[in-house]
C-alpha cells in the first residue's frame, strides 16, 4: 500500500458520484450570484428547509467518510520519526470517532429520507488531509476541517431543535462533542510539534487559513444572517480557538464572497 | 395543451427546452390537466437553488423554476429527467386541483401557510407516484411534512392519509392535518 | 458477622491463584515489546486501508478496529517501563525478519477490488495468531506477579475475539463465488507460510516450547521460559 493516497482514488461503491472540486468553484452560475446572495441560514422558516437539511446531511455524511479516511491515512502515511506514536494514537481514536459519525450520518440520512449517494460528493475535505507535512495536515484537518464540523453540527443541532426533530438534535449534539475534542487534539499537536519551530507553525496556520477560506466560500459559512452555516463561537472557544482567531475566520468568510479568492488546498 | 419554455436555449446548464416541454406535456396528460390550458415554464438557469412554484391566471399557468430544481443532484449542471418529472408532477397536480370544482377553493399560493404547502405537496406527489409508477420519495416528503406538522404519530398518520389519498378536497386536506 | 480480629488469609477461599509462572520479567518484557510492535503495524495498516476499500461497512469497521489495536499498542507501551524496560523502543520491534516480511506482505494490497485479500490477512491469519499468543501468555504467566499484564490481556483478548468474529462475518458476507473462495484460500495460504516461518507474533515460542519438546516447564526454543516459583 502506497504512502500518500490521492483524493481521486478514494474508494466508493457504485452509488456515489464524484464532482470535481474545481467544477463546483468554477460553476459559471457563481458569477450571477451577487455577493451576499446565499441560500440563507438553515432554519425551518426557509421554504426549502427539508431539502436543504437533507442535502447538508448528505454533505456531512460524505465529509465524515473523508475525515475517517484522512485520519486513517495520517496513521499510515508517516513513519514514527515523522509523527510521534502518541499523535498516531490520537488519529486512530479519531478514526473510530469518524467511523461512528459515518454510521450516525447514514442513520440520520435514512431518518430524513435521503439515500446514500443521492447528492454528488466533492473530495475537497479529504484534499486538506493530503498535505505531506504532518503538522500542516493536522492543522488543516483538525483545526480547519473539524472547526467547520463544529459550525455545521451546531447549525444542524439548532435546526433540529427549532423544528423539534428529536433525533437530529440528539445526534448532532453527540457529534459536536467529538468535534470539539478533535479540534483540541489539533491545537495541542500544533503547539507540541512546532514548539521550537515558529516558522513551521506559521506555515501551518497559513495553510489552515487557506483551507478555512475555502470552507467559507461565497459566505457558505460565516456570521452573516443569511450564511447557511453559522460560525459557532461558543463551541469554538471551548475547543481552544482564541477570539482573535475566530474573528479572522469571520472576517475571511465575509471577504470570501469573492469567487476569485480561492485556490486548491493541497500544499 | 400548449407548453412553452423560457429560455428556448440554455447557456449555463445542459438543459434542453424541447425536452422540458415534452416532459411537461407528458406529465400534464398523466395528471389530467385540462387540455385548453397554456402552460409556460420559466427556468432561471442562473439560479442553482431548487424552488419551483405555479401561478394560475385564468386559463394560463406559469411554472417558475429555479434551475437547481431540474438539475441532477449527482451531476453538476446536468438535467435530471426523473427529478424534473417529480417537480412537474407536484406542480401540475396542484394546478389540476385548482381547476377541479370538486376540490374546492383553496387560497392563492402566496396566501398558503408552509404547513398547507407541505400537505398539498404530499397529496400531489403521492398521487403522481402511483399514477406514474415512479418513486415519489415518500420518506423525503414525510420528513418535509414532519418539519411543518410535527415529529409525532399524529403527523405521520396525517401524512400517510395524504400520500395514499385520492379524491380529497381542500377541506379534507385541512381536516386531515387539523389545520 | 465474623470476629473482625480473627486472622484471615489475603486470598479468599475460592482464589486459587499460585505464584509460579513461566516468564521472567525479561521474557515478559520481550514478548510485550513484540506485541506492541505488531499492534502498531496493524493499526497503521487498518487506518491506511480505510480509504482504499469501497464497501461502507468494511470502511467503518476498519476505522473502529484501527483504534482498538492502537489502544492495545498503548497498553503495551505503558507496560514496558513497568517491566524494567526504561527504553521501550529497544524492545518494540519485530521478533525476526520473517515477521517483518509477513507484515510487508500483509499490508501490500491496495486496490479497491482486493478487500478480500486485506481482510483475510487480518482476520484469518493475523488475529488468530494474536489470540493464540495472547491466550498462551495468559495461561502461562504468573497470575500473581504478572497481574497487570493479565489485566491488559483480558481487555485485549476481549477486543480481539470480538473483532475476529466481526471480521470473519464480513468475509463470509463478501465471499460469494468459487473464485472468491479460492482467492481467500490462496491469500491465507501465502500469509500462513510467512507467519509460520516467523514462529508467530512473538517469534518461535509464541505458543511456548515446540510440541516436540517435553512440556511447558522445559526450556523451549527461546530458552527464556523458566519456572518462576519462589
Amino acid at each position: 500500500m502506497r504512502k500518500s493516497f490521492p483524493a481521486e482514488d478514494l474508494a466508493r461503491d457504485g452509488r456515489f458520484r464524484r464532482a470535481r472540486t474545481e467544477d463546483r468553484f468554477e460553476d459559471p452560475r457563481n458569477e450571477f450570484l451577487p455577493p451576499g446572495r446565499r441560500a440563507g441560514k438553515l432554519t425551518p422558516d426557509r421554504s426549502d428547509a427539508a431539502h436543504a437539511a437533507r442535502q447538508l446531511m448528505h454533505g456531512i455524511f460524505v465529509g465524515e467518510i473523508q475525515a475517517l479516511e484522512g485520519a486513517g491515512r495520517t496513521v499510515w502515511d508517516f513513519d514514527d520519526d515523522e509523527a510521534p506514536f502518541a499523535l498516531k494514537l490520537d488519529m486512530a481514536r479519531q478514526c473510530w470517532d469518524e467511523a461512528r459519525h459515518t454510521e450516525m450520518s447514514v442513520k440520520l440520512g435514512e431518518w430524513m429520507g435521503t439515500e446514500v449517494g443521492e447528492f454528488a460528493e466533492t473530495a475537497f475535505l479529504y484534499q486538506a488531509a493530503c498535505n505531506p507535512d504532518p503538522v500542516l495536515r493536522l492543522t488543516g484537518v483538525n483545526r480547519a476541517l473539524e472547526g467547520l464540523a463544529i459550525d455545521v453540527f451546531n447549525t444542524m443541532r439548532e435546526f433540529g431543535e427549532a423544528c423539534s426533530d428529536p433525533v437530529l438534535s440528539f445526534c448532532e449534539d453527540w457529534m459536536l462533542a467529538d468535534e470539539v475534542t478533535h479540534v483540541k487534539m489539533g491545537s495541542d499537536w500544533l503547539r507540541r510539534l512546532t514548539e521550537n519551530d515558529p516558522e513551521r507553525r506559521e506555515r501551518a496556520l497559513e495553510f489552515q487559513r487557506v483551507v478555512d477560506k475555502l470552507f467559507s466560500f461565497r459566505g457558505f459559512r460565516g456570521e452573516a444572517d443569511d450564511s447557511p452555516i453559522q460560525l459557532a463561537r461558543t463551541f469554538r472557544r471551548m475547543a481552544g480557538f482564541g477570539d482573535t482567531e475566530i474573528d479572522t475566520i469571520a472576517a475571511d468568510a465575509e471577504a470570501g464572497s469573492d469567487p476569485e479568492g480561492w485556490r486548491a488546498p493541497v500544499g | 395543451m400548449i407548453v412553452t419554455v423560457d429560455p428556448p436555449a440554455f447557456a449555463l446548464v445542459d438543459f434542453d427546452a424541447g425536452r422540458i416541454a415534452a416532459l411537461a406535456a407528458d406529465v400534464a396528460a398523466l395528471v389530467g390537466v385540462p387540455d385548453d390550458l397554456a402552460v409556460g415554464i420559466d427556468v432561471d438557469e442562473k439560479n442553482p437553488f431548487g424552488k419551483a412554484w405555479a401561478l394560475v391566471d385564468g386559463r394560463s399557468v406559469t411554472l417558475s423554476v429555479e434551475g437547481g430544481a431540474f438539475e441532477d443532484p449527482q451531476r453538476l449542471r446536468q438535467f435530471s429527467e426523473a427529478g424534473t418529472r417529480l417537480v412537474l408532477g407536484r406542480l401540475l397536480f396542484r394546478v389540476a386541483d385548482r381547476f377541479d370544482p370538486a376540490f374546492g377553493d383553496p387560497p392563492a399560493d402566496v396566501d398558503l401557510t408552509k404547513a398547507e404547502h407541505a400537505a398539498w405537496d404530499a397529496y400531489s406527489l403521492g398521487r403522481y407516484a402511483r399514477r406514474a409508477g415512479a418513486d415519489g420519495g415518500r420518506e423525503r416528503r414525510r420528513y418535509a411534512f414532519r418539519i411543518r406538522h410535527g415529529f409525532n404519530d399524529a403527523a405521520d398518520r396525517a401524512f400517510d392519509q395524504l400520500w395514499d389519498g385520492s379524491d380529497l378536497t381542500w377541506v379534507d386536506l385541512r381536516r386531515i392535518c387539523s389545520l | 458477622m465474623a470476629d473482625p480480629s480473627a486472622p484471615r488469609s489475603p486470598f479468599a477461599p475460592w482464589d486459587r491463584r499460585e505464584l509460579p509462572g513461566l516468564f521472567t520479567v525479561e521474557e515478559s518484557a520481550r514478548r510485550v515489546g513484540h506485541y506492541a510492535w505488531i499492534e502498531m503495524r496493524l493499526f497503521e495498516a487498518l487506518g491506511g486501508w480505510v480509504a482504499t476499500v469501497p464497501e461502507l461497512d468494511v470502511k467503518t469497521t476498519l476505522g473502529r478496529h484501527c483504534y482498538h489495536h492502537a489502544w492495545h499498542a498503548e497498553l503495551w507501551h505503558k507496560r514496558l517501563p513497568e517491566l524494567r524496560e526504561m527504553r521501550p523502543d529497544r524492545l518494540i520491534r519485530a521478533p525476526n525478519a520473517h515477521l517483518e516480511a509477513f507484515v510487508a506482505a500483509l499490508t501490500e494490497p491496495e486496490a479497491p477490488d482486493l478487500t478480500i485479500e486485506k481482510l483475510v490477512g487480518v482476520f484469518r491469519v493475523l488475529l488468530p495468531r494474536k489470540i493464540a499468543a495472547y491466550s498462551y501468555h495468559l495461561a502461562a504467566t504468573s497470575r500473581i506477579t504478572d497481574a497487570p499484564t493479565i489485566r491488559s490481556l483480558g481487555f485485549i483478548l476481549d477486543d480481539e475475539q470480538t473483532d475476529w468474529q466481526e471480521g470473519e462475518m464480513l468475509l463470509q458476507a463478501l465471499i460469494e463465488t468459487d473464485e472468491e473462495v479460492a482467492r481467500a484460500a490462496r491469500r491465507q495460504s501465502e500469509l500462513e507460510v510467512l507467519i509460520t516461518r516467523a514462529g508467530g507474533i512473538a517469534g518461535p515460542g509464541s505458543l511456548g516450547p515446540s510440541s516436540t519438546s517435553s512440556g511447558p516447564t522445559s526450556s523451549g526454543p527461546t530458552s527464556q521460559t523458566v519456572g518462576a516459583a519462589s
